[in-house]
């Protein structure tokens, strides 16, 4: 029976130039994505402790069994992991995703997903064609891809598989039966910004499907990588197709109906999350909206008339316009600036904080040309397309203060002997590990407590969506709240299985230090290890906690991801058995940490969130922050916007956390008992020779 | 005389009953060409001529009926082996199923793909597949209708399977340097155990042919074409190898020369038959002192 | 006839048999040409039209390619982008609306891969609402049909897994979906497409070379989503027009007032 694995797992020694096969079944205990992409790191990487740019790193791209299906959420999305270059100060092993196309095309040829360990000795890049596999010259003199940015790769890949036949069905494999196929390959590539180990160098598919966090393109890099491309002529045996196309056919439902629209809620992306970066009706810059394969959320950014930034969205074009204090936005200019950001490779995120920071340095005098940090980038001109040009490009060539720049802005404080200042003040909004704030630590701490405890931002929207933007936006746009607090918190606490607590979303002030918010925190890495980044299921559809278009604004977890899981797999998995999964994926990730040096002194979040209220330097989208608090013995809205974080209040309840998670209480080491327990033995082994337990 | 007038009303009423049938079908729809040569279309036979066949079958049954035999017999220094019937059934057969074979490999099958690409390929393959069919139904319903007819069939069976096998045994044994060859039949025992087979499978790829024929003028059940494709398809490879050693044995091998000529002239040398085909030359010896 | 006529014993040989059989038949098969093409007048009838069409707006569509999933696992309970018989093909780095095209079958009213098929496995389903379709168990691998589709990508497919043509049966036949399918019931694609890009309609469209591609934005939500409802799939001018003069509301009443 169909289980809507591939069944192989593809291994490139780029150094050795060979190929080998992983059986998936020998790591399907995991569900598929990053569970399955860090149980292969922990097998093929011998040594942890390497850095993240030494041949042997291994990085893994990996799908589980739901991409290529029709699940919404999930049939896109890819899962890629590695030791990680932007971590600070250490580079921890960390993940990040991307959607796309390329996850059904890789199913399709027959992998559940790749690991590439190694490096080869001039650039190349890997050409799959269902089970063919070359490793193919990228150098100038070769297929003339080096150099390229993310976009001109693509295309030109494009060209060499399609054999410049592009409108028809192309053969591949060279017999009638061999395979044919009327789309573009798959194709994965890190842009000038990887190929010069920037640490925040992003993996771009589709010009805007981005794995954008922890510079995975300068392990791309690194390793003389340039691209990954796929085609796949293939198919995925599903096990009950009939119960996948009635799951569909019951999400779908509870979505808008576009020949019905009834309006959303505020805050919460339901009608239209992006659209194309640029379109805009006054300039009549047409474009489609696009959404990632097998879904109808179409959050996944568009193609404009005039081709800048495809499939790009949210973040991507915010960068800029952040830091103007503007909204997210069609601007024309922001499209350009959007586009130049992807074919670079850059994560958006990194341009975020740093421009801020440099521009308050600049108006302090420290920085300019033939000043302290010297730089001939005209900082007076800061936002226009032409600063931005300037600014993106010498970070990705690393020219200019990019030669700094390009390490991270936190490595770059630290040369530069600001870090301590600028983390304490806050003019340099790290949250955490080198990675920048998101939403805010003080007010969202599972979002801030979730990214200490964890490698990098954490990213995950579930709280962000419901109960911060849909909370805050409603009473701006004046809009009743579709139930009062004490409802909402019930409403979803009821699908915080196994422990369906409330008070796990008390965010007062005392609430975020409290055993329910451990719990929270917990279940939080838990679900998301597990139903997100292994099922794998998009942040974007999951968890669906409140739906502007079902009965009672009911959403659809806990039984939407269960329910398609089991209807592609065949299993009979429940919600809590895959928090189990969690658990387990969420403490192998742990222990490879450990294994780097983590303890709870690297739990850690950056001084000003103890210091300040004020807002991160780069955030106009957090004012205000209305969250459900349990204060005087009822629920109720409230702004706890201008808070601080309290050391003593946040190691204690470290403490507890450790224990809550099984893990040492002093140090935040997981015990051998715990690793056992979840069947990670040999994860145990590893560690005690390490000496860390 | 009676013979004769039955002959003719027997066609009459053919025709009759046939108008009659024909004028009912008439009303089907027939099949407008609408893709035109420039794209590569060639009218296929099997749509547009497949009365031929179903003709091909009825005139092969008709001549089976009218063709009367030459026995063999010695004649002077020659024997009589194969009469003008027999020559013509088997070249014709030859041509036919070469070229059925032949455009049966170019259009492949569902386990073997297919040597032609595109419409005009693929219809010029399919009706070269025709004239191998039209030619190939004729000379098959012939030789059945005659040789099941005239009981000739009964001297191609083997005997009986022990004493074939071990026939075939002794007799190679001598053609590679052991004793001396036993005398044989007119056929030798491995061609009496091939018989069978190329019976078997001939009849096999005639009726599943009739059935695809069929399939241009009636809407045959998936039921029924779908094992029919299956078995077209694997007794045509079996019998396509028959071909090969059968080619081979009779015709390529120096030792099978004087059965080849025979094949055309019609005779051997009494000498041959008397050393090669012991048996047979005595029991025509017999025959011919009745 | 007398009673002193010796009368032979009539006596049917076998070999009289089979030679009267033969006659028979061969007068059967030359009457029935002869009757057929001579004594009756040519009637040569349409193929009878289709009872529905897949309507698409490639403007609209968003890529998500769920409609070419459904058809595959649908058809044969495995997901694939191969084996639909819908394709859509995006090329994401051209300006939209050049970046996606949408490849469906026409079902058209004179198909050529009906008229190539030398076994009838690709005909018309007179019990399915006329749609074309290929029977698998007849189709004998010899592609013509897939030549014959006068479009590209030839909307005839080639199944390399399962050995046979195929091609859109407007879900006539989907073993792994419990929902009647074919041009009187529901389409896999329809069902799952949520922009309404791929639509069904059982009246003929009229044949152009935009393919059945017509603009399906006016009647439903796609201007409150902001998108752009213009036949060529940019800002209707009413649209365009609306928003320069919000923004020029927007300027106004951000603009310094004169005389503070």
């Amino acid at each position: 029976m169909g289980n809507g694995y591939a069944g192989k797992i593809l291994v490139v020694d780029l150094t050795k130039r060979t190929t080998s096969t992983l059986n998936t079944s020998d790591y399907a205990e995991y569900g598929g994505g990053h569970g399955i992409g860090s149980a292969v790191f922990f097998d093929l990487c011998r040594d942890k402790t390497v850095k993240a740019f030494d041949p042997g790193n291994v990085l893994t791209v990996m799908t589980g069994p739901l991409q290529g299906t029709l699940t919404p959420f999930a049939s896109g999305r890819c899962e890629v992991q590695g030791i990680a270059p932007e971590g600070f100060p250490v580079e921890w092993y960390s993940r990040s995703g991307f959607g796309g196309r390329f996850s059904g095309q890789l199913k399709f040829a027959g992998w559940d997903g790749i690991a590439v360990t190694g490096k080869a000795d001039k650039p190349v890049w890997i050409d799959i064609r269902d089970q063919s596999v070359a490793i193919r010259d990228a150098s100038p003199s070769g297929d003339g891809l080096w150099g390229l940015d993310t976009v001109e790769v693509e295309k030109k890949i494009y060209e060499l598989v399609r054999k410049g036949d592009t409108a028809d069905w192309t053969d591949y494999g060279g017999s009638r039966d061999s395979g044919r196929s009327t789309l573009n390959p798959g194709v994965l590539s890190c842009g000038p910004a990887g190929e010069n180990l920037c640490r925040a160098a992003s993996l771009i598919h589709e010009g805007g499907g981005g794995a954008g966090q922890g510079g995975f393109g300068a392990v791309f890099g690194s390793k003389n990588l340039k691209s990954i491309s796929v085609i796949g002529t293939g198919s995925v045996e599903i096990a009950d197709p009939k119960a996948l196309m009635g799951a569909r056919a019951w999400a779908q439902a509870s979505w808008w109906d576009i020949d019905n629209l009834k309006p959303g809620l505020p805050g919460m992306y339901t009608s239209r999350p992006s659209g194309a970066i640029g379109a805009n009706a006054a300039e009549n810059v047409a474009g489609r909206d696009n959404s990632c394969l097998g879904c109808y959320k179409s959050c996944h950014g568009g193609r404009n008339s005039r081709g800048l930034a495809p499939n790009s969205s949210c973040f991507d074009s915010y960068y800029n316009l952040q830091s103007k204090f503007g909204i997210q936005g069609h601007t024309s200019d922001n499209a350009v600036t959007t586009d130049r950001l992807q074919r670079l490779g850059i994560n958006a995120w990194e341009g975020a904080i740093a421009g801020p920071w440099l521009v308050a340095l600049y108006k302090k005098g420290i920085l300019g040309p033939g000043k302290q940090i010297d730089t001939k980038i005209d900082f007076s001109d800061y936002g226009s397309e032409a600063f931005n040009k300037a600014f993106l490009e010498a970070i990705a060539y690393r020219t200019d203060i990019g030669k700094v720049l390009g390490e991270g802005a936190a490595r770059a404080a630290l040369a530069w002997g600001r870090y301590e200042e600028d983390t304490t003040s806050g003019l340099l909004a790290i949250c955490a590990h080198g990675y920048a704030h998101h939403y805010d630590a003080r007010t969202e701490v599972e979002w801030g407590f979730g990214t200490a405890l964890d490698s990098r931002d954490i990213n995950e929207h579930d709280i962000a969506l419901t109960l911060y933007w849909y909370t805050s936006m409603a009473p701006l746009f004046g809009v009743p709240y579709i139930m009062p607090a004490k409802d909402l918190v019930e409403m979803i606490g009821s699908t915080l299985l196994p422990y369906k607590d409330p008070m796990m979303l008390d965010y007062s002030d005392t609430g975020i230090y409290s055993d329910a918010m451990v719990k929270f925190v917990s279940w939080h890495r838990h679900y998301n290890r597990f139903w997100k980044q292994s099922a794998i299921f998009c942040d974007w559809g999951v968890t669906d906690w409140i739906n502007p278009y079902t009965e009672g604004y009911k959403g659809l977890t806990p039984e939407v991801e269960p329910r398609f899981f089991n209807a592609v797999t065949g299993q009979k998995l429940t919600f809590e058995e895959g928090m189990t999964i969690g658990k387990k994926i969420w403490n192998l990730d742990r222990a490879i940490n450990v294994l780097q040096g983590r303890d709870r002194d690297g739990d850690a979040l950056d001084e000003w969130q103890f210091t300040t209220g004020a807002p991160a330097s780069h955030t106009t989208y957090e004012i205000p922050y209305v969250m459900p608090v349990f204060e005087n013995g009822e629920w109720s809205y409230k702004n706890v916007w201008g808070r601080m974080l309290d050391h003593a209040k946040f190691e204690d309840w470290k403490t507890r956390f450790y224990e809550f998670e099984g893990w040492d209480t002093k140090t935040g080491v997981p015990t051998k008992e715990t690793l056992d327990k979840l069947g990670l033995e040999k994860v145990a082994v590893e560690l005690a020779a390490a000496k860390k337990i | 005389m009676l013979k004769r007038i039955l002959i003719i009303a027997f066609v009459v009423i053919g025709f009759a009953v046939a108008i009659l049938v024909a004028a009912r079908n008439a009303i089907d729809a027939a099949v407008v060409p609408i893709a035109s040569i420039a794209q590569g279309n060639v009218r296929l036979l099997f749509d547009t001529a497949s009365w031929l066949i179903w003709a091909a079958v009825a005139a092969g049954v008709l001549a089976g009926g009218l063709a009367r035999r030459r026995p063999d017999a010695i004649e002077g220094a020659r024997v009589l082996r194969h009469d003008s019937v027999a020559i013509s059934e088997h070249w014709s057969h030859a041509l036919a199923t070469l070229l059925l074979v032949g455009s049966g490999i170019a259009l492949g099958a569902r386990f073997l793909p297919a040597f032609v690409s595109g419409m005009y390929q693929a219809g010029l393959a399919l009706n070269l597949h025709y004239v191998g069919v039209v030619v190939f139904c004729f000379g098959a319903t012939f030789y059945a209708t005659n040789a099941l007819l005239t009981g000739r069939w009964k001297g191609h069976m083997p005997r009986e399977l022990g004493s074939a096998v071990k026939s075939v045994f002794a007799h190679y044994k001598a053609l590679f340097g052991g004793a001396d060859m036993p005398p044989e039949d007119k056929y030798f025992a491995s061609e009496h155990l091939t018989y069978p087979v190329a019976v078997t499978g001939s009849t096999l790829m005639l009726l599943t042919g009739l059935i695809k024929v069929a399939a241009h003028s009636v809407d045959i059940p998936a039921w029924l074409i779908g094992p029919t494709f299956w078995i077209h398809d694997i007794t045509a490879v079996v019998l396509g190898l028959f071909l090969v050693a059968h080619a081979l044995m009779g015709a390529l091998v120096p030792w099978s020369w004087p059965l080849l000529q025979s094949m055309f002239t019609g005779y051997v040398s009494a000498d041959y038959a008397e050393h090669h085909h012991g048996t047979w030359y005595a029991q025509l010896k017999e025959a011919g002192r009745k | 006839m007398s009673d002193n006529e010796a009368k032979e014993p009539k006596q049917l040989s076998r070999r009289d048999f089979v030679t009267g059989l033969g006659s028979l038949g061969l007068g059967a098969v030359l009457g029935g040409v002869l009757g057929s093409a001579v004594l009756l007048p040519d009637r040569v009838l349409a193929i009878p039209a289709s009872e529905g069409y897949i309507l698409v707006d490639t403007k609209k569509c968003i890529g998500c390619d769920s409609c070419m999933l459904a058809c595959s696992i649908t058809h044969h309970g495995s997901a694939s982008f191969s084996q639909s018989r819908i394709q859509i093909s995006q090329n994401v780095f051209e300006p939209y609306p050049g970046d996606l095209t949408i490849a469906q079958c026409r079902q058209c009213p004179y198909p050529a891969c009906v008229e190539a098929c030398p076994t009838g496995a690709n005909h018309v389903d007179t019990a399915n609402g006329n749609v074309r379709t290929v029977d698998a168990s007849k189709c004998i691998g010899c592609e013509r049909c897939v030549s014959a589709c006068p479009f590209t990508p030839s909307r005839a497919l080639w199944n390399g897994a399962e050995k046979h043509a195929q091609k859109c049966d407007l879900c006539a036949n989907t073993p792994f979906w419990d929902k009647k399918g074919g041009p009187g019931g529901k389409q896999a694609c329809v069902e799952v497409c949520k922009m309404h890009a791929v639509t069904f309609t059982s009246e003929i469209p009229i044949q152009s070379d935009a393919g059945y591609d017509v603009n399906l934005r006016t009647k439903d939500g796609s201007a409150a989503l902001l998108l752009p409802t213009g036949d060529d799939g940019f800002f209707s001018p009413g649209q365009v027009a609306a928003a320069k003069a919000a923004a020029a509301a927007a300027a106004a009443a951000a603009a310094p007032k004169a005389g503070h």
